[in-house]
């Protein structure tokens, strides 16, 4: 049968295919770029989006069909996918401040988003089954990867006064060492902490009236 | 979008959503941009309601979010337990204390004293009010002078939302609601609420501390020195 075999019409997928070589190609930048690259990445995820939300505008009007009738693109999905196309631009927005005060920025993060934004796109212009299965995979396993990018990293942020808090019982129970370590680690944390704390351990230094002593 | 701007909006649609969307102009942060205080101690609150709880309730809700700001928070109970070894065991002694005291057994940079001023739940039948109010006073430990000052009133009466229906079941329902909120106030959220209000507001609240490295001292838009 050689209608199958012709290639389909690519142009109603040209939205999601700009937005999938996009994001692989920032991938491969990030890849041999590393870390610092994650800011102009995160950029030109934002102008990557903006460029396929012009496709999709750019594209001819009326109802377009592709894949044999499994890919649809109708003025309600062009609709839909202007506004997941700016929600995704909205999350990578608002993330990055955040990303970057926790010390958290991946280049990953935005390509990650793109590529479920992909699949968002896919789901909106499924036809059928496969065309929805098709997208929701390509969602949910970029989402998955998402939601656990930070999982095991391990989080080194401890408290002011919290290391201070557990050496003073430490110190009250008489556990002289362990409280001066975990004073020491507090004013090396923080070291506005250091006259208190050296107060505090010289006070306690000073050999005070104990049972022991009493009975020598 | 500007990047402290765009963090800063839920805070200041909150503030703007408490405070009636009243125009607040921002303090004169002249004071404290010339302390420049990088640690504070805070201090058990000064108790003028009638609660006996209330200071230790509110005392284990000031440091977080002082010490979100970005300053050393000297650690609570054992600055508590310190003051009570060193003859400071009464708040209001403490209060009234020369704060250069508190530097020679703390070294801390600015001393944080708060008062209680209302802590209560008003019962109508119909209608339960929860009251916190509190004032926030911090002082330089060096000199002694107040360099930043706050107040907050929250308040909470919890309303039944019944759709429609017998309007005698929905009285029922408000008189319950406001019999639960008697008998259990909700001091704790409104409590957490005006210590962050207080501590963070833009243009109210602390500017950025020092470890907050990427906003510290690039706040002056926010936190004016002088008044506008």
């Amino acid at each position: 049968m050689p209608e199958t075999l012709e290639i389909p019409a690519l142009l109603p997928a040209l939205p999601e295919i700009v937005l999938a070589l996009g994001a692989m190609a920032l991938l491969m930048v990030g890849a041999f770029r590393g870390e610092q690259a994650t800011k102009s990445i995160d950029g030109a995820a934002i102008l990557l989006l903006i460029l396929t939300g012009a496709v999709i505008v750019w594209l001819p009007a009326g109802k377009l069909v592709t894949f044999g009738g499994s890919f649809v693109v109708d003025n309600f999905a062009r609709f839909l996918k202007l506004l997941a196309l700016t929600g995704s631009a909205a999350a990578i927005l608002m993330s990055t401040d955040y990303l970057a005060a926790e010390k958290r920025q991946r280049f990953e993060y935005s390509i990650l988003i793109l590529l479920a934004t992909t699949g968002m796109m896919m789901l909106i212009s499924a036809a059928d089954l496969i065309a929805l299965y098709l997208g929701l995979e390509l969602m949910s396993l970029s989402l998955y990867v998402v939601a656990a990018i930070d999982r095991g990293k391990k989080q080194n942020n401890v408290a002011p006064g919290m290391l201070a808090e557990l050496g003073y019982l430490y110190l009250e129970d008489g556990d002289m060492a362990q409280a001066r370590a975990l004073f020491q680690e507090e004013i090396q944390r923080f070291p506005e902490s250091q006259p208190f704390l050296i107060r505090i351990l010289e006070r306690s230094a000073v050999p005070q009236p104990s049972m022991a002593g009493g009975t020598s | 979008m500007n990047r402290d701007t765009s963090k800063l909006i839920p805070a200041v649609l909150l503030a703007a959503l408490i405070s009636g969307c009243q125009a607040v102009k921002p303090k004169d942060y002249s004071a404290f941009r010339s302390e420049d205080p990088r640690s504070i101690l805070v201090v058990p609150a000064l108790n003028n309601s009638t609660s006996v709880t209330a200071p230790d309730f509110f005392f284990s809700t000031v440091s977080q979010p002082f010490a979100e700001r970005g300053y050393y928070v000297f650690p609570a109970n054992m600055v508590k337990s310190v003051l009570e070894q060193n003859g400071l065991a009464d708040p209001g002694l403490v209060h009234n204390a020369d704060p250069r005291r508190l530097d020679a057994l703390f070294g801390c940079s600015a001393v944080l004293l708060i008062t209680i001023e209302k802590w209560q739940s008003q019962y109508v039948v119909l209608a339960t009010t929860t009251t916190v109010q509190f004032e926030y006073i911090m002082k330089s430990c060096k000199t002694g002078a107040t360099i930043w000052q706050d107040q907050r009133t929250m308040e909470y009466s919890p309303q039944a939302n019944s759709g429609g229906g017998n309007p005698l079941a929905a009285l029922v329902a408000q008189a319950i609601i406001a019999a639960i909120e008697k008998a259990d106030p909700n001091y704790m959220p409104l409590t957490r609420q005006a210590n962050l209000l207080a501590a963070s507001s833009t243009g109210q609240g602390l500017p950025a501390g020092p470890y907050l490295a990427d906003k510290y001292h690039k706040d002056m838009d926010q936190f004016p020195v002088g008044a506008r």
